[in-house]
């Protein structure tokens, strides 16, 4: 699994480079966020565009590693597969993060 | 009986229509399971949107047996057999620790608005065992459990 950061104006992309976010890996997911997410200056936007697979572990991780972040910070999701979008759907985890369909489209919203 | 080509990991044999895999109760062994079982789903004809989702009943009940029934103990093994017809069925079979009072767990989504630091990072794997299932038949006999689950 690789966590990889990108900064666009005043946000910060991280692309998650793994096809699965399961109770295997969730520990590192979350070891690994808190790496790339510090320094951020507001908003981070999480590139799950590859990510083919998430349980609820998985879920836990995106949830802790938001919990993680500082109070300027914010967490939004990018690019969710059909599966990973079920999950956030039915745990209603899609009413606690802003979701957008691709990286430009959540990166649109910072042009104001 | 016959064995697919490949089964790296888990012990994998195909009879009829039902597919057959044990596994030690390791979380290295969960994660491989279910994706040698969402690839046979597939190999087998199933859909790939309820191959997934299958995985994904699998990887949220297996990890509760690790947790839970095989918590400390030594010994135990997991057996799963999934039905490729419709309606998909997965029996899960375990030796270990039964489940509180034989009752399933609820699960409980998140609120709207609700805080962040308020936000639980757990507990959500029973709502989505239930939400994708529209029957779960759970018993405890002879020190095993078997948790029969089909696909909604």
């Amino acid at each position: 699994m690789k966590l990889t950061a990108s900064d666009s104006g005043q946000a910060r992309i991280i692309h998650v480079d793994a096809e699965r976010i399961d109770a295997a890996v969730a520990l590192q997911f979350k070891d690994m966020m808190r790496d790339r997410s510090a320094g951020a200056p507001g908003r981070i936007l999480l590139d799950l565009g590859s990510v083919r697979f998430i349980d609820s572990s998985g879920l836990g991780a995106i949830v802790a590693s938001m919990k993680q972040l500082d109070g300027g910070q914010k967490l939004e999701l990018v690019a969710l597969s059909p599966i990973v979008e079920t999950v956030f759907r039915l745990t209603r985890m899609d009413t606690i993060f802003p979701i957008h369909q691709s990286v430009d489209d959540g990166l649109s919203q910072d042009a104001a | 009986m016959s064995r697919p080509p490949e089964s790296p990991g888990s012990d994998c044999t195909a009879s009829g229509r039902k597919l057959r895999y044990t596994l030690d109760p390791g979380m290295g062994d969960v994660s491989r399971t279910c994706v040698q079982i969402e690839s046979d789903l597939v190999a087998a004809g199933v859909p790939p949107e309820n191959a997934v989702r299958m995985a994904l009943i699998c990887a949220e009940a297996l990890n509760n047996i690790v947790e839970h029934a095989h918590a400390d103990r030594e010994g135990g093994w997991i057996r799963v057999a999934v039905r490729t017809d419709t309606p998909c069925q997965i029996t899960f079979r375990d030796n270990g620790a039964p489940i509180t009072d034989g009752i399933l767990p609820q699960g409980r989504p998140a609120m709207p608005g609700q805080s962040t630091q308020s936000l639980p990072e757990g507990g959500f794997g029973w709502l989505l065992i239930r939400s994708l299932s529209s029957d779960l038949d759970y018993s405890h006999e002879d020190g095993e459990n078997t948790l029969r689950v089909t696909l909604r």
